[in-house]
């Protein structure tokens, strides 16, 4: 039997997906509209953030190995303390988890399903989710295996066909106005590489002699990556008319013909999205109801999983009025919240627990 | 029935034993008499002994006996011309055998029973499997007699590692089964765990396997099969030497091999003989599965919701059928796949020569006489063809099931939210089957990246032979456990348990 | 295990049953919408926008009852089968908005492959029309714009001869590369561009041989500033377009022999452009670079066409023919002020600083631009025949 219940590249294709699937419809705008003609190769600058996420989970986790963060608080912090930065812990999972149930009730809805009632939409997928993270971990290792490929592939040969009309010169002029333009054009995927730091919930499922570190920042150079081709199809596709679109990669799947025949895909494309996004929400959910799980100090997980599910359901159907609200909170508060939580708070954690080792000595496991 | 041990006393044990044979007519007691003046009785059941060979094997030479031979012990099983004789002590294995075709010698001042191996009967002759057949490959399959498969079985792995335990399970019908493994190959745990279970099934009858893979599966109320069910030996032989286990079951041809794991379910022994098609016929069985559960939904979906994903001119096409057809694209889908299903269900019924003509030109009149009513457009028609044959690609009657069943609530998801609602129920069967466990081994994932080798393609002989064993986890491991010498090995090799 | 049993059966019953309740929203049967084909904009005398669509009918020839003897042959179409409907209304959404009205059924945009607008309609300006094609879900962005003369809503009321619509015969043609191809996303970019100029394809309608008025052909091209159309292009003077885009197969490049005689006809099989900015000393300079690969079609004339040295010197009159195609254009473009070529892109990605400085005045840099062509031609194949040998 295994012992370990998640693999290395499980893992990696789940950090992938969990960046990626949102990732890709929110980065290209703002983006674009901050470093227009750099906007190709801006998505590069959050290498850093999501390093810095990765490295600060991995830390924390060879620090106090075989548990997640919710596990070693108390152990870091004290009772006290460790339960409110716990619960913090739970409400910024709630909220990601939320957010992007909310974002794919708006995609959903804005594409194609637009008299469907929010709440059939939301609770049609929170149900799907809810089954895999009754199923664990390994539910969703497995489930990424298949997933990813399929919605990775999908996406980059729909792409390919949009090679005729791809325009590569939309990328001059070159920094035009400096490096400044595609730093701030890169606000909001440092926002999104910061989800990264989720992680810590699975590091302790993988083999115990496993090296993580190497696969995690491979991670972030995929994912990047694939940021940058994303926005390199919709520059080259659209140039000047990017910044207007409210989600370039829809549109730019939507424009695909190829010999008359492989067109109007979206739907298709949509289809496969949403199975990225089942995996995307079912990680978020899965941290929410692991760490309200061990918020309360519940032996076992599982049976919150359905009350969590209709709490996600339910703030995201009131989390904005409208989609325009959302799209406006995605690319200005919700990045500098995505790194609060996921960069900032880690950082303090880790601080604190460098700084309890050193005079503890024999305190902490050695790394 | 009380397991008490046999007396020395004749008559004792007669008094006890007749009783549980009154009105069996087909029960035959043989009183005789060996040197005239000892009694013996020897117990059969006509029709379940070879005769001949009881006469030949047993009376003749206990006509010759001598009376102080008879009693001394050891001697009569081991001069009598039979080939397996056993001492039973019990009374409970005594008429255990009786029933199993092995006549019962009993002699009046002996404690002990003998049991003669002639159970012999009119048995199917070994036919070609009539539900898994290749082109090329042995046309071998069990039949209904257990020791007929076992003996097949070991004329196709002769290895002293081939190891076949026996247990009867059955409240009223003792059935005897079978478990047969290899032994330095199979995952330690599992054989226990096999025989562990089978031991606790309590049921009244078990007159087919399918019986015993309910009362075995990890879960019992999923729709996937979790054991891989085979009539062919050399199926069976291909998994013992990937380290599961075999159940037979006296009574059926259909072997159960544990744990069992959704790509074996795909596998087929026409895939072996040449890489080329191997791996062509694995890929079109793959679209074709997928196929098979998700085209009729796809095209609900599609003409319902996504309408512009159709070929512009292919749209005008279907838009012109459909203006004469009452009802919705999803109602008419229901309509032709339940039509399709009762057809393939009644096809069963019939005798086989007229079975495979009517559902054939069934199906294909009924599909005419409906579009001429107006009843269906010749798109679905053709949509419920293309699944039917998807459906049929499947090797293992037993996955084709799900299949077929899960189709149904995928077309009506799909009929409420369109694509959305096909992927919805695709992520939720797959979900389902990566959480999916039998006897512990994950159901669908792969043991090693290696096994892509065998189950995405079917890569040349020379890359399979390095076999990967289901429970090695390391190698080396495996061996040393392993290298404890069977010392275990009696006589018996198919030692009654 | 029987308590998950029936937790887990009601939780489905209640899923279940929920569903069929309200029914499927989003349902469009197929027999339930009107499939638009194209659309046309028009302006009316009262400054109204009139949209006219053709709409695909599925029941207009036949193939319409079963009949007995043979199988339904549903899958045949026979030309014509369109209804053209139109609405009008203040902005094009309150127009959609009558149209709908007046239809039995939904309105299906995801088929609409043309939007033709008329004359007037351009030359009023085409910006809200495209916001909202581009702004709503159903319609493409990769919709062909064209501009009609006359109305759009005579143009799509024609009855084709023998295509299943006339939308699909124009698109055909469009496909092709009679003329330069725009949709909508070129449209959209060209409005917001650093131009602020584009040109479109320009459609009218000719006599067939029984002197119905029903052929449909292009004919130059319409140029578009600020949202508005200003000008016209000639088939002659819209070659320069073609060239500049590399869709030059159906250009035709003629030599003609200089004293009467005949001339050489060849055809384009595909070419490449470059379009290089330079700023010399503070000069302007746009240089057109193509490089053609032809061959000849017919040969009137009494050169020998076997002989290298005479197809050296037939390339240098091809090179002098393009290069005056392509400044004809030019010319008419800077006359008129139209940066069609959308010159102003290529200054800003390859002089950004200058450009920075000089964007206000583009208006007056373009028409003084020095343009050229410098054209590679090569002929590859001389045909079949070698007449005169």
């Amino acid at each position: 039997m295994e012992t370990s219940k998640l693999s290395a590249l499980q893992l990696m294709l789940l950090l992938f997906i969990t960046v990626f699937t949102t990732a890709e419809f929110v980065v290209p705008a703002p983006t674009a509209l901050h470093a227009g003609s750099d906007m190709w190769f801006a998505p590069i600058w959050s290498i850093p953030a999501g390093i810095i996420a990765c490295g600060l989970a991995y830390r924390l986790h060879r620090l106090y190995p075989g548990q997640n963060v919710m596990e070693f608080l108390p152990q870091l912090l004290g009772k006290i303390p460790g339960k409110l930065v716990g619960l913090l812990i739970v409400v910024s999972n709630l909220q990601i988890a939320s957010l992007v149930l909310r974002e794919y009730v708006e995609y959903i809805m804005g594409s194609f399903l637009d008299s469907t009632p929010m709440i059939v939409i939301a609770a049609t997928v929170i149900l799907v989710c809810a089954y895999a993270v009754h199923g664990g971990v390994e539910v969703l290792g497995k489930c990424s295996l298949i997933f990813v490929p399929l919605a990775v592939i999908t996406l980059f040969v729909t792409l390919l066909f949009l090679l005729p009309d791809l325009e590569v010169r939309n990328a001059l002029p070159f920094m035009e106005n400096g490096p400044f333009p595609s730093i701030t054009g890169s606000y909001v995927s440092q926002g999104w590489l910061s989800e990264l730091w989720v992680a810590t919930f699975f590091l302790p499922f993988l083999p115990a002699r496993s090296r993580p570190l190497r696969a995690m920042v491979g991670t972030v150079f995929v994912t990047v990556l694939s940021l940058v081709l994303i926005n390199s199809v919709s520059l080259f596709l659209f140039g000047v008319l990017t910044k207007e679109l409210n989600y370039p990669i829809l549109v730019a799947v939507r424009y695909v013909s190829y010999t008359n025949f492989i067109e109007h895909m979206e739907a298709a494309g949509m289809a496969v999205w949403v199975l990225a996004l089942i995996l995307k929400l079912s990680v978020f959910y899965y941290a929410s109801v692991v760490s309200t799980a061990r918020l309360f100090s519940l032996p076992n997980y599982q049976p919150l999983t359905l009350p969590i599910g209709g709490v996600i359901m339910t703030t995201a159907l009131f989390l904005f009025p409208n989609r325009e609200t959302m799209a406006k909170f995605l690319s200005t508060e919700a990045p500098v919240i995505f790194l609060s939580s996921n960069i900032l708070l880690p950082l303090l954690l880790w601080v604190i627990a460098e700084i309890r080792r050193k005079p503890a000595g024999k305190g902490a496991p050695s790394s | 029935m009380d397991a008490t041990t046999l007396s020395p006393d004749l008559s004792a044990n007669l008094q006890s034993l007749q009783p549980l044979f009154a009105d069996s007519s087909d029960v035959v007691f043989h009183p005789l008499t060996i040197e005239g003046s000892l009694h013996a009785e020897l117990i059969y059941v006509e029709n379940l002994s070879n005769l001949q060979r009881v006469e030949w094997g047993i009376l003749t030479p206990l006509g010759t006996m001598s009376r102080e031979d008879a009693l001394t012990p050891g001697h009569i099983e081991t001069t009598l011309p039979v080939g397996k004789v056993t001492v039973l002590c019990e009374q409970k294995a005594a008429v255990q055998s009786v029933l199993s075709g092995n006549p019962i010698l009993l002699v009046d001042g002996l404690s002990s029973a003998f049991s003669f191996g002639l159970a012999e009967w009119s048995q199917r002759a070994i036919e070609a499997p009539p539900g898994e057949n290749v082109i090329r490959g042995p046309h071998e399959a069990f039949n209904e007699t257990l020791a007929t498969n076992l003996a097949t079985m070991r004329r196709r792995v002769r290895s002293t590692e081939l190891k076949t335990p026996q247990l009867t399970v059955g409240l009223v019908t003792p059935t005897p089964v079978a478990i047969v493994y290899l032994q330095n190959l199979a995952r330690p745990g599992l054989v226990e765990e096999v025989k562990n279970r089978l031991q606790s099934v309590r049921y009244e009858q078990i007159q087919e396997s399918g019986m015993l893979e309910e009362l075995l599966q990890d879960q019992p109320y999923s729709l996937f099969p979790q054991l891989l069910s085979t009539e062919r030996p050399d199926v069976v032989a291909s998994h013992l030497l990937e380290g599961r286990v075999a159940i037979f079951t006296e009574g059926t041809p259909f072997v159960l091999i544990c744990p069992g794991n959704f790509y074996s379910f795909i596998q087929s022994p026409e895939d072996y003989d040449n890489m080329f098609k191997g791996t062509l016929s694995r890929w079109l069985r793959y679209l074709f599965m997928i196929i098979a559960l998700l085209l009729p939904a796809a095209y609900v979906a599609i003409t319902t919701y996504h309408q512009e994903m159709i070929p512009t001119v292919l749209l005008l096409t279907i838009a012109k059928t459909r203006e004469q057809v009452p009802f919705p694209a999803l109602v008419e889908a229901l309509l032709m796949e339940l039509m399709f299903e009762a057809l393939r269900e009644a096809g069963l019924r019939l005798p086989k020569q007229v079975g495979a003509a009517v559902s054939i030109v069934g199906a294909l009149v009924i599909g005419q006489a409906a579009i001429s009513a107006g009843l269906v457009t010749p798109p679905m028609v053709m949509v419920v063809a293309i699944t039917a044959i998807a459906s049929f690609m499947i090797p293992h009657y037993a996955l084709s099931i799900p299949f077929r069943m899960l189709r149904f609530p995928i077309m009506l998801l799909s009929g409420m939210l369109g694509l959305v609602g096909l992927v919805l129920g695709f992520a939720v069967i797959v979900i389902h089957l990566c959480g999916m466990k039998s006897f512990g081994v994950p159901y669908f994932s792969l043991q090693r990246p290696q096994s892509l080798a065998d189950t995405l393609v079917r890569a040349p002989s020379r890359l399979l032979s390095r076999r990967l064993f289901l429970s090695a986890r390391n190698e080396k491991k495996q061996g040393q456990l392993k290298k404890q010498p069977a010392a275990a090995q009696g006589r018996n090799d198919h030692g009654n348990q | 295990m029987r308590a998950f049993v029936k937790r887990t059966i009601a939780l489905g019953l209640a899923v279940l049953l929920a569903f069929p309740l309200s029914g499927c929203w989003n349902r469009k049967e197929i027999n339930n919408i009107m499939i638009v084909l194209g659309a046309g904009i028009d302006v009316l005398p009262d400054g109204n926008v009139e949209l006219t669509a053709q709409f695909f009918s599925p029941s207009a020839s036949g193939g319409g009852t079963p009949s007995t003897s043979s199988p339904q042959s549903g899958a045949s179409s026979s030309p014509g089968q369109t209804l053209v409907q139109s609405a009008s209304g203040k902005t094009l959404a309150q127009a959609i908005d009558h149209l709908q009205k007046k239809s039995p059924r939904l309105l299906f945009w995801g088929h609409n492959k043309i939007l033709m607008l008329g004359e007037a309609a351009a030359k009023r300006g085409v910006e809200a029309e495209t916001d909202f094609f581009l702004r709503y879900s159903q319609t493409r962005e990769r919709t062909r714009v064209i501009v009609c003369k006359g109305t759009a809503k005579e143009v799509l009321g024609i009855p084709p001869s023998y295509v299943i619509s006339s939308v699909l015969g124009i698109l055909n043609m469009v496909e092709q590369k009679f003329q330069i191809d725009r949709t909508l996303k070129d449209l959209a970019e060209g409005l917001l561009g650093e131009s602020k100029a584009i040109a479109l394809p320009y459609l009218d309608v000719g006599l067939d041989n029984k002197g119905k008025r029903n052929v449909e052909y292009f004919q130059g091209s319409a140029l578009i500033k600020n949202g508005r159309m200003v000008g016209q292009l000639g088939n002659e003077t819209s070659k320069g377009l073609l060239w500049a885009e590399g869709h030059s197969r159906w250009i035709e490049v003629s030599i003609e022999e200089p004293d009467g005689g005949g001339s050489i006809e060849l055809s384009v099989t595909n070419s490449s452009a470059g379009l290089k900015p330079r700023i010399e000393r503070g000069v302007w300079k746009f240089n057109i670079d193509i490089r053609a690969n032809l061959y000849v079609i017919q040969n009137s004339t009494a050169w020998k066409l076997d002989n290298p040295l005479v197809l050296q010197q037939l390339e240098r009159q091809i090179n002098r023919e393009i290069q005056q195609q392509i400044e004809e254009t030019v010319r008419q473009l800077q006359k008129k002020n139209v940066d069609a070529f959308q010159m102003a892109q290529e200054f800003h990605r390859s002089y950004p600083r200058e450009w920075k400085q000089a964007k206000g005045r583009w208006d007056e840099i373009f028409p003084e631009l020095e343009v050229s062509a410098t054209v590679h031609s090569r002929i590859l194949r001389t045909g079949m025949a070698n007449r005169p040998s």
